[in-house]
């Protein structure tokens, strides 16, 4: 091993530009050749994954409200100036807070495909919106709180729903068609149960597109003999038996998986293998309104219990969004230790 | 459960996409841009933040690219996604801000105040994630702006490439050298404990190992 090397040691560009499939073929045999043969450039190599490993793990530091306000009040003084020189009707307060622009992603995000106002009508419901002012945020909130149970009847025109806020001037900001709804959470918004796997593997960051593959593949068939048999979930509250149906869980758990968290073999990861706990996680996760959960893996990460999440990308249908979350993911703090996006497969 | 009724119930929550917000802002619609941009500005805040390494710097690059875009609005064409446009001004604001604030000896730390009493495991997470960052930035802008796209955020490289416009293969040639030089800067963090594994001697100072390490993860492209 240390003598007559089959080829000089490569250096880090070289190991680097292989890993990305940079050399020319004969390089890259050569240089996969001696690879093979030595422990050092192996090494060499292992840290350059490390590299890449410990990019990824930068925390993702959340938008500071600061900055969000301060997004907010720039893109208003530029609407302000936009209007005012092509000589429309400045609104009379020209500042959209922060709130005041969530509250109406809410209702936009409810609106139908194909039955959406004019544009007339939308300017008209953003004038009204300016006077009801805070009522409107309030009717927003509430509805963003909604549960599942009510708001799916709610989802149609919902005058009625609007008089707790702002009276006469609030049911007059409903042209823009359904404006219920609101946030809906992830829980409800799954037409079909999440699959929850229990695999233990261990998830590398630089094998999470294999693996997040290899997961969903899983995943689609627990789902499938979800639909089939009418799997249900683990939590006591809301699964009324072993293999209770469990309408409207949102969640299919594996047959594995289901076994191992009835006889308290979850590990660390026990707290996060119930009904709600899961959904409260699901929903802490950053950015995850309105994105629908492809599956959940009770597994491990860097040596520690960890639950992945997959979650589609509802922007681009190509890729999606893979969260690795630690055993305490909960509302306000969902633990992301690692996050990728990976091809859809 | 068929995809296309997945479609039709992901259509009814999520309402207009990108590029119909995009049209409606272009005529006329005061609030399309802003759900726009609350859409998207998380990840649009983590770019310019791990380019940038300093949140004021960052929050001004991100403000100069919202506005920039606000106004560009009608020049975009549709033949990139709306995301990759946005990244595309983010990206190019933050090369801005670089360039004008020309060649420092040190990039200054994002000033973050240590949190109270936690457990001593995290806070050496908090300091390797601040030294990772440093030396991120360290890099020349090409290479830090490609591992900040591919690394950090985990795009795809072709969505990398979509967004800095240039090949692929220069993406990827831009990772490789940014973290081969990251190398040197990172191995002190190597030589400690690495992810609660077994620790494992620097490769430069300990070339003569008689065992290899079990379960390297493969040496997989990774994205792509």
């Amino acid at each position: 091993m240390t003598r007559a090397e089959p080829f000089p040691h490569l250096d880090a560009d070289a190991v680097a530009d292989l890993g990305e499939d940079l050399l020319d073929p004969a390089e890259a045999t050569a240089a996969r050749q001696h690879l093979a043969s030595c422990l050092r450039c192996r090494e060499l190599a292992a840290a350059l994954d490390d590299v890449r490993g410990r990019l990824h793990q930068l925390p993702t530091e959340t938008v500071p409200a600061a900055v969000t306000a301060r997004l907010d009040a720039a893109l208003a003084g530029e609407r302000s100036a936009g209007a005012a020189a092509s000589g429309e009707v400045a609104p009379a307060r020209p500042v959209p807070t922060l709130h005041g622009a969530r509250a109406r992603a809410g209702e936009r995000r409810s609106g139908r495909s194909g039955s959406r106002a004019p544009q007339w009508l939308a300017a008209a419901a953003a004038v009204t919106m300016l006077l009801v002012g805070g009522s409107f945020v309030v009717r927003g909130l509430e509805l963003s709180g909604m549960d599942a149970a009510t708001s799916g009847s709610a989802v149609q025109g919902a005058p009625e729903s609007a008089t707790d806020g702002g009276g006469a001037e609030d049911s007059a900001a409903t042209p823009a068609p359904p404006a219920a709804r609101g946030k809906a959470s992830l829980r409800q918004r799954a037409g079909a149960p999440v699959p929850v796997l229990a695999s233990g593997r261990r998830y590398l960051t630089s094998a999470l597109p294999t693996q997040v593959a290899a997961l969903l593949g899983d995943a689609a068939s627990v789902a499938d003999r979800a639909g089939t048999q009418g799997m249900g979930g683990p939590d006591g509250s809301e699964s009324p038996g072993p293999r209770g149906p469990a309408a409207g869980s949102p969640f299919a758990f594996d047959a594995d998986a289901d076994l191992l968290g009835r006889r308290g073999e979850m590990g660390e990861l026990g707290p996060l293998f119930g009904t709600q706990r899961l959904a409260a996680c699901l929903d802490a996760l950053p950015d995850s309104a309105g994105r629908r959960a492809l599956a959940v893996d009770l597994a491990t990460y860097a040596g520690a219990a960890a639950a992945l999440v997959v979650l589609e990308v509802p922007t681009d249908s190509s890729i999606t969004e893979a969260y690795v979350v630690g055993p305490g993911c909960r509302a306000g703090d969902p633990q992301v230790r690692s996050r990728a996006y990976v091809p859809a497969p | 459960m068929g995809q296309r009724a997945d479609e039709a119930a992901r259509e009814a929550v999520d309402g207009p996409t990108d590029k119909e917000l995009l049209a409606r802002h272009v005529a006329g619609d005061a609030f399309a841009f802003s759900e726009l941009v609350h859409r998207h500005q998380q990840r649009l805040w983590a770019v310019a933040l791990r380019t940038l390494a300093d949140p004021d710097e960052a929050a001004d690059a991100l403000q100069d690219a919202l506005l920039a875009a606000f106004r560009r609005a009608a020049t975009y064409r549709g033949e990139a996604a709306v995301t990759t446009w946005l990244h595309r001004i983010v990206v190019n604001a933050c090369l801005d801000r670089m360039r004008r604030r020309a060649v420092r000896a040190t990039v200054p730390l994002p000033a973050e105040e240590v949190g109270p009493a936690t457990a001593r495991d995290e806070i050496s997470d908090r300091e390797r994630s601040l030294d990772v960052a440093a030396a991120l930035a360290t890099l020349p802008a090409d290479q830090r702006l490609a591992l900040v796209l591919v690394d950090v955020q985990g795009y795809p490289v072709a969505e990398a490439a979509r967004i800095l416009e240039v090949p692929t293969g220069t993406v990827k040639s831009r990772c490789a050298r940014g973290r081969a030089r990251l190398l040197p800067l990172l191995a002190h963090l190597r030589e400690g404990n690495r992810d609660g594994d077994e620790s494992v001697p620097s490769p430069m100072e300990s070339p003569d190992l008689e065992q290899p390490r079990s379960q390297r993860p493969g040496r997989d492209g990774g994205v792509q």
